[in-house]
């Protein structure tokens, strides 16, 4: 199982990683991008089970790389961890496709119910 | 106490707001900031966004600069001495991020969210609207100064108050 984690800050990276460890989900390979463009690159190369991103990052957004993958007629699970967790963010996730939006601040049982439906 | 002015987001609720962010990232045991009367931030560092709409201003927050190397090195599990300045700017970076995503919900209308600047030499203090809150003995400042439309960009890379944070 391998989760592509993006995000423009690496202390963030590295919140979303010990996150995940807590939530269960410490035996999962992990590999990064430090935003949008960056992830399309490895998405390619990594071929992730799940992709993890923020929303607002230089370059390209979260929500203009979920955009471009499902345009590519990528359908990987794809899952926002984001500051914003207002309902019109959460519905502007779901409408491009988004399988759910983890609002930051976040703890481990909030990656577990989101993360559970999707990898199990 | 109601210390803000001229802003949706009541007081408790903004230090509310900076004490989940604060647990979150540090821990319980790290406790929470509380709101204290005014102090000035003695040899800080800032770091702002943007939110532009509905309502338009920024979120700024100012912290000791020894406060922001020992909260970055606590993350990075590093001492706070070899806290590198690229690392300091990714940490107060995010903290405003985090926070400001955090009030934009909370504000009226549609509004959109600059990327965080952060600054580690800002000039001295002129708002005295600023809340004061205290952590681990020393004053934090947040504030939200109301800007006109479209002035709520981040100054350039290179500049004095520099977007730059670390990159892989």
């Amino acid at each position: 199982m391998k989760i592509l984690v993006v995000d423009d800050s690496r202390v963030m990276r590295q919140i979303v990683v010990r996150t995940l460890r807590q939530a269960g989900y410490g035996k999962c390979e992990i590999v990064e991008a430090g935003d949008g463009a960056e992830a399309i690159d490895k998405v390619g190369q990594e071929q992730p089970d799940l992709v993890l991103s923020d929303w607002n990052m230089p370059n390209m957004s979260g929500l203009d790389l979920l955009n471009r993958l499902r345009a590519d007629g990528d359908g990987r699970p794809f899952g926002f961890v984001t500051s914003e967790g207002s309902e019109p963010m959460r519905n502007s996730a779901e409408s491009a496709g988004a399988n759910f939006l983890i609002a930051k601040p976040f703890t481990p049982e909030q990656f577990r119910d989101a993360l559970e439906p999707v990898l199990g | 106490m109601s210390a803000m002015i001229d802003t949706e987001v009541p007081a408790e609720v903004l230090v509310d707001i900076v004490g989940d962010v604060f647990e979150s990232l540090l821990g319980e045991e790290a406790g929470r900031p509380y709101l204290v009367p005014y102090a000035e931030v003695g040899t800080p560092v800032s770091s702002e966004i943007g939110i532009d709409g509905g309502w338009s201003g920024r979120v700024v927050l100012r912290m000791p600069r020894a406060m922001a190397e020992h909260i970055t090195g606590t993350l990075f599990a590093l001492p706070a001495d070899l806290v590198a300045e690229s690392d300091l700017r990714d940490v107060i970076g995010e903290l405003i991020n985090v926070i400001g995503g955090n009030v934009k919900g909370m504000l009226p209308g549609t509004n959109a969210l600059t990327l965080p600047s952060t600054d580690l030499e800002p000039g001295a203090e002129t708002d005295r609207t600023a809340l004061c809150l205290q952590w681990a003995g020393q004053p934090i400042h947040i504030s939200m100064p109301t800007v006109p439309t479209g002035l709520a960009e981040p100054t350039p890379s290179g500049t004095e108050a520099d977007t730059e944070r670390s990159e892989p």
